[in-house]
């Protein structure tokens, strides 16, 4: 049993812990890791045409240099769900519309692909033309591209411009951490998890995400027909 | 090659402290001289176990542990100095952003060189990417954040020291003393199983340390991540007294996979 000593000490313990977090967490804004998703303003548009190669074994050799803060520096390999081949900087280019999801996900994951559907379909045509739908499980011990391409039959999603894709677990949790996507198995193969839709630019930097279910689309259709300008 | 950890007793330690303390001791010593050639630092086997998640989501029970093996000391300077000058991609300044906030390796002089940065001191400065690269590149990963809280809970004669008042008061005071001397590292008496540093020097990088605290699957319209949110998060945790733990998990979840500061720093597994 604590002493009266060990208990007083406890108290003291008590307050500088709080002290502790209240520095550590600073504050009850957006966290650093949100922070760390908002690209500068420099990096938005990748349309000078550097000569310059960047000399880094992460960059594939390209016309142009990616951006600094590039998803597509991510060296990984995923599958599709119409098992091909897949590498981020594929889909460099256009805008991207990203999303984190599992196949057997019953509750928020319908609803989070519902949205991304409502906002592709918002899009104004020669901006959907131009850009892309990325869905990537989290699940990857389970949703193998066959599993994947029975949720796409099953929930109507089957488009050219769109790719549900699975890779391995460094590359997923990367993927997920580099988004601002935080999830975690639950038992049961259910998972606890980020609702999060992003938008990248032609040259892979995130310019926008939005979190929750059934958010207004029109800021991310603003900022997938602004991602699309520079490329044009 | 890592400077051979120095040994101290903690000044709390107790007689009964000593015996098991010594055991560790010899166990390290015979570790080290197992997988040191192989490895820059030794790795000191946890049997496997199970651990209730500290912010679990409804109707989550313990997580199976399988046995793993986790490095004795943290990284130093001069093993991740060894580390770049193999990868050069890796040097200070090189990596996009994406993988490392400006400030990566800040308190080094240049690119290879430490300049008044003690080889023996804790490396910090380093992104959960670079940190990633430097464990895969030994043949390693990063501990899971599992496994990094089971080595973590161990006292010196005891698989779990956590509900102990007086081990949890020492490391708050850990926490709070950082930052006021270089991390040397194993300098401090090890664990039950042998494993030095885990409170008294640096936070450290797990694999997956965005995932401790989230939401549950929801449907509800407009949901936001409200447990990331200050004292959100300690409503729904598994013991509000673990403070070092609250400390931990909130410290984890500030940090982005490219973030870098001064008092993070990480050690591998397998």
């Amino acid at each position: 049993m604590p002493t009266p000593t060990r208990r007083s000490r406890h108290t003291i313990v008590r307050a500088l812990a709080l002290l502790i977090a209240l520095a550590w967490t600073w504050g009850c804004g957006p966290s650093s890791a949100d922070d760390a998703r908002v690209a500068p303003a420099e990096l938005l548009h990748v349309d000078d045409p550097a000569p310059a190669h960047v000399d880094h074994p992460t960059a594939l050799s390209s016309d142009a240099p990616l951006p600094g803060a590039s998803l597509y520096h991510l060296d990984a390999d995923w599958t599709d769900h119409r098992g091909e081949a897949l590498r981020l900087e594929d889909l460099r280019g256009g805008p991207v519309i990203v999303t984190m999801i599992y196949a057997s996900c019953e509750t928020a994951c319908p609803i989070l692909v519902g949205d991304v559907q409502r906002l592709y379909e918002a899009l104004p045509d020669a901006a959907r033309a131009d850009t892309q739908v990325l869905v990537v499980s989290f699940d990857h011990e389970r949703d193998a591209p066959e599993r994947l391409a029975s949720y796409v039959a099953s929930t109507g999603t089957e488009h050219p411009a769109w790719r549900f894709a699975v890779g391995d677990a460094h590359a997923t949790r990367a993927l997920a951490a580099l988004l601002g996507v935080r999830y975690r198995p639950a038992g049961n193969g259910m998972f606890s998890h980020t609702n999060l839709i992003s938008v990248l630019d032609g040259g892979g930097v995130v310019v926008h995400s939005e979190e929750g279910l059934g958010r207004p689309v029109e800021p991310a259709v603003r900022a997938v027909v602004a991602a699309g300008e520079p490329e044009r | 090659m890592t400077p051979a950890p120095r040994h101290a007793h903690a000044p709390a330690a107790t007689p009964a402290d000593r015996a098991p303390a010594g055991l560790a001791r010899v166990l390290f010593l015979l570790s080290a001289l197992l997988v040191g050639a192989a490895f820059s630092q030794p790795l000191a086997s946890v049997p496997a176990t199970t651990y209730a998640p500290f912010y679990p989501v409804a109707g989550e029970g313990p997580h199976e542990v399988p046995a793993f093996e986790i490095a004795v000391v943290p990284v130093t300077n001069a093993d991740y100095l060894a580390f770049v000058r193999d990868h050069p991609d890796w040097a200070k300044g090189a990596p996009p952003e994406i993988f490392a906030d400006p400030g990566y390796l800040a308190h080094w002089a240049g690119p290879t060189d430490l300049g008044d940065t003690p080889a023996d001191a804790a490396v910090t400065n380093v992104s959960w990417f670079a940190a990633g690269a430097y464990c895969d590149a030994r043949g390693l990963r990063l501990p899971s954040e599992d496994e990094w809280e089971v080595a973590a809970r161990a006292g010196v004669d005891r698989a779990d020291a956590s509900d102990d008042p007086v081990v949890q008061a020492e490391r708050l005071a850990a926490y709070a003393r950082r930052n006021a001397a270089p991390p040397r590292v194993g300098r401090a008496a090890p664990n039950l199983y042998g494993v030095h540093d885990l409170h008294g020097l640096v936070w450290e990088w797990v694999e997956d340390p965005w995932s401790g605290i989230v939401q549950g699957d929801s449907r509800n319209i407009g949901d936001r991540d409200v447990a990331r949110v200050c004292g959100g998060a300690s409503l729904g945790a598994r013991d509000r007294d673990d403070y070092p733990a609250f400390l931990r998990h909130a410290v984890r979840t500030a940090l982005g996979p490219a973030s870098v500061t001064g008092s993070v720093g990480f050690r591998c597994a397998r």
